[in-house]
């Protein structure tokens, strides 16, 4: 059925979020339209704003839209650890199921020699000067297991040490609660390389 | 399960093809969509192609963590089109894993592959070579004396590409005097067209200076292997030399492509580390 051109449009524009076919963008929008125009406007106020004023942390490059992010803010948090990760994401995961109170870098992606991106893409010179502040003890290494994040792992590794920091990296192993009948060869194959004496 | 050899292979009246437990690696990895990812795969029979393979980033997915570059394993997929969709995936060989120094020499054998070879084309010899390749790094335990034995391996992969993207290295004679290479002369390697014996005026020569002794280190498998368990400078620099003329035979062939993974090959051996400034400061293989 043929709606009218702005209809089209907005269900067009509801479509660049991920996971949003035709089906449910048209839901979307006629929810909004029928039954909530308030939200509507609230929803196109926010997202106009977060797109203009969010932008990076200049300390750990998180998403914010404070030259400082809450964390690096914080003068609660133990200012000689430092967690490295992929994501903003990651550090709303880490936050949520640890008690790790150190700071964190947010890559925002990984070395990916065949996608382009190099060291400086995720801002490893950036890195690098807050590595010789002189502040950090420790740099956790908490990029994902898979290649390119043992890859980046490695290759922030070989900083931190010259930089006279210890370096650490997050297990690998089984889920907890998990069966090992049912746990995939690469997963078990890496817990039982990583095996510690208890 | 079938044996792990045996790639079958139906094509029906709609010209589709189904192809049952190929042995193949991944190259590269691409997100599509939501939970879907686009696969460059190279494998035995088939060569490199691309596949996408639906679902798989789902949390419940058992391939989630299987579809992993650098292991070996057995691939099905339909193919009406270009693209083939994965229908099966399994290990081949009990994972391994290479160690982290080693990961951007290997990301490097993926990047020659991706840029050199074209989708579809059969390369069984290379794809052999590759998976030798992988398997050694996979065995270098990242002591410094391995050093040669890691550059070897890359060569050797190297050496057979160009062989089978019909670029083979004339490693056996002076293609301007037809005379067989001496190990104590030195020789002229130009990359169009091969080794010719070094003049006392060389000012037009656009190509790599090396030994007759790494023309014929390259030209036998064997005793490159051999010569990677020595330690000592002279053998060192036969491989320094091998390792500059199949850069700028590569860089002939690869013209204005730049790779990438070469920028992050630190020195595995000597693991110094260089500052993040540009990619030409890095020590690479």
């Amino acid at each position: 059925m043929q709606f009218s051109p702005l209809i089209n449009r907005l269900i067009e524009d509801l479509r660049c979020l991920p996971g949003v076919g035709p089906k449910s963008a048209q839901r979307m929008a006629f929810y909004l339209l029928e039954h909530n125009r308030e939200a509507a406007k609230r929803l196109a106020g926010t997202l106009l704003e977060a797109a203009e004023k969010i932008g990076h942390c200049q300390s750990c490059r998180t998403l914010t839209e404070t030259a400082l992010c809450a964390v690096c803010a914080s003068p609660k948090r133990d200012k000689s650890k430092l967690c490295v990760v992929e994501t903003p994401a990651d550090v709303n995961a880490i936050e949520q199921a640890t008690d790790y109170t150190g700071l964190y870098f947010v890559l925002m992606g990984h070395l990916s020699p065949l996608d382009g991106i190099g060291p400086k893409e995720i801002g490893l010179d950036l890195l690098e000067q807050r590595l010789r502040t002189g502040l950090i003890r420790e740099v956790i290494l908490a990029t994902n297991p898979t290649v390119e994040g043992e890859a980046t792992a490695h290759y922030i590794s070989e900083i931190v040490k010259t930089c006279g920091i210890r370096p650490t990296r997050i297990a690998h192993g089984v889920p907890v609660g998990g069966e090992l009948e049912y746990i995939d060869s690469g997963t078990l194959s890496h817990a039982f390389s990583g095996r510690r004496e208890i | 399960m079938m044996s792990a050899h045996c790639g079958a292979l139906d094509i029906t009246m709609t010209n589709r093809q189904r192809v049952l437990l190929q042995r193949a690696y991944i190259l590269h990895q691409r997100p599509y969509r939501d939970s879907s990812v686009l696969l460059e795969i190279f494998s035995e029979h088939y060569g490199r192609c691309a596949l996408i393979a639906k679902g798989v980033k789902r949390p419940r997915s058992n391939l989630r963590g299987l579809l992993q570059p650098f292991q070996p394993l057995l691939l099905s997929w339909i193919s009406k089109s270009e693209l083939g969709i994965l229908t099966g995936a399994e290990h081949y060989q009990q994972p391994a894993l290479i160690k982290p120094k080693y990961l951007p020499s290997a990301f490097y054998l993926n990047e020659l592959i991706l840029y050199l070879l074209h989708r579809d084309d059969p390369h069984d010899d290379l794809f052999q070579c590759y998976h030798g390749a992988i398997a050694g790094l996979r065995c270098l335990s990242g002591n410094a004396d391995e050093d040669l034995l890691w550059q070897a391996h890359l060569r050797q992969f190297e050496i057979v590409l160009l062989q089978s993207i019909g670029y083979g290295l004339i490693l056996d004679h002076d293609v301007h005097a037809q005379s067989s290479i001496a190990a104590s002369d030195y020789y002229d390697y130009w990359p169009e067209r091969g080794p010719v014996k070094s003049l006392v005026d060389n000012s037009d020569f656009r190509g790599v200076q090396v030994s007759g002794a790494t023309l014929n280190m390259l030209a036998n498998p064997l005793l490159l292997r051999e010569k990677s368990g020595h330690t000592d400078a002279a053998t060192r620099s036969l491989f320094k030399e091998a390792k500059q003329l199949l850069r700028t035979v590569l860089d002939h062939h690869l013209g204005s492509r730049i790779l990438h993974s070469r920028s992050l090959m630190i020195n595995a051996q000597s693991s110094d580390y260089a500052p993040v400034k540009s990619p030409q400061v890095l020590n690479s293989d």
